[in-house]
């Protein structure tokens, strides 16, 4: 059954159509959700995102997009919510502040194990900007395509290209300043 | 340089990968939220099936309630005339047709003889036979309680051809 059937069937109280749609995107919701509002905020999201699958006023619209976008999208309208009561915004900074280093983790950095690079990799990446987190978290974690990406945050493609270079280049400035034999270059 | 910022590039890209496979491994929202969720599911299947009863309840209510004047209107037709109101040799009428009082029980009525423009056979809720927008003359059968139960349209005709 595709995601429309399974969505319409799951708005409509079908238990089984609607744990099928749950099982298929709750992880990536999940992980969209704790990539870009920290930890602990998964569960919330996915439970409003499918929340609102069954409220009535939430109808999918399948002129408008697929099924994931249409999720997504829920998702980042929770999360904006949630990331205001932070005092923090999913708009592009008007200037990106310029790098601040993530902490040394150890040094020599040849010795760091694999995980430990990628924790400094995650940290410098939650250190981003919510908006620069927010096109990492979809396009270079998630894989998904600029198109959809561009749908979910409702702005052009060249936005998010051009957002994402920018993510990309101060997550670079970040990562290359936190040690001098830099994460980047003990691969 | 230009080749050094490649590299770093693809490094990069590469450690987001390791990161994006690492959190693959992760199963997601907790089973509570699975739960909860299933709960809503099931009270919403749950608040739609009595909708759907209080629709047909409200549905059969509504049959019932329309049937009703739509069974007298339909025996309406079958008003008794207390007796044969005669009519002239040179008049033809209608059927008697029920008036909205007609279900009202009457022992006793008197047929008048009035002429009715349009306007006072719209009051009766009635059209006269051929939609004539001039005067006609009707038989009215009134009961002693002083409403219209029947009424009938009478027509002068010629005797000589």
């Amino acid at each position: 059954m595709d995601d429309a059937a399974l969505l319409t069937r799951a708005s409509a109280g079908d238990e089984a159509a609607f744990s099928r749609l749950f099982a298929r995107y709750q992880r990536q919701i999940y992980l969209y959700a704790e990539r870009v509002c920290g930890c602990g905020s998964g569960d919330d999201i996915v439970q409003e995102t499918f929340l609102a699958v069954l409220r009535p006023s939430g109808r999918f619209d399948p002129g408008k997009g697929t099924v994931p976008a249409y999720l997504f999208g829920i998702a980042r309208h929770h999360m904006i919510k949630r990331l205001a009561r932070q005092g923090a915004t999913l708009s592009e900074p008007a200037e990106v502040v310029a790098a601040d280093a993530i902490s040394p983790q150890e040094t020599p950095i040849d010795t760091i194990a694999r995980e430990r690079t990628i924790d400094v990799v995650r940290q410098a990446v939650r250190s981003l900007p919510p908006a620069y987190r927010e096109v990492v978290a979809l396009c270079d974690l998630q894989e998904m395509d600029y198109a959809m990406v561009a749908h979910v945050i409702q702005c052009p493609i060249g936005t998010v290209r051009s957002r994402l270079h920018r993510a990309r280049a101060l997550l670079l400035r970040k990562l290359t300043c936190t040690s001098t034999t830099t994460i980047l270059n003990a691969r | 340089m230009h080749e050094h910022d490649d590299d770093l590039e693809r490094t990069l890209t590469a450690n987001l990968r390791e990161m994006a496979a690492i959190d693959a491994m992760a199963s997601g929202a907790s089973p509570e939220v699975r739960t909860r969720l299933l709960e809503h599911v099931r009270a919403a299947a749950r608040g739609r099936r009595r909708s759907v009863m209080k629709a047909y309840a409200l549905a059969a209510g509504l049959a019932i309630a329309t049937s009703i004047p739509v069974w007298q209107l339909s025996t309406r037709t079958a008003i008794d005339v207390p007796a044969q109101v005669p009519l002239a040799s040179t008049e033809v009428a209608s059927g008697f047709y029920p008036l909205r009082y007609s279900a009202v029980p009457v022992t006793q009525g008197s047929v008048v003889r009035l002429e009715l423009s349009p306007t006072d056979l719209a009051v009766l809720g009635v059209a006269p036979p051929g939609s004539r927008r001039d005067i006609v003359m009707a038989d009215v059968l009134v009961g002693e309680d002083g409403l219209a139960r029947a009424v009938r349209f009478v027509r002068t005709v010629s005797r000589d051809k």
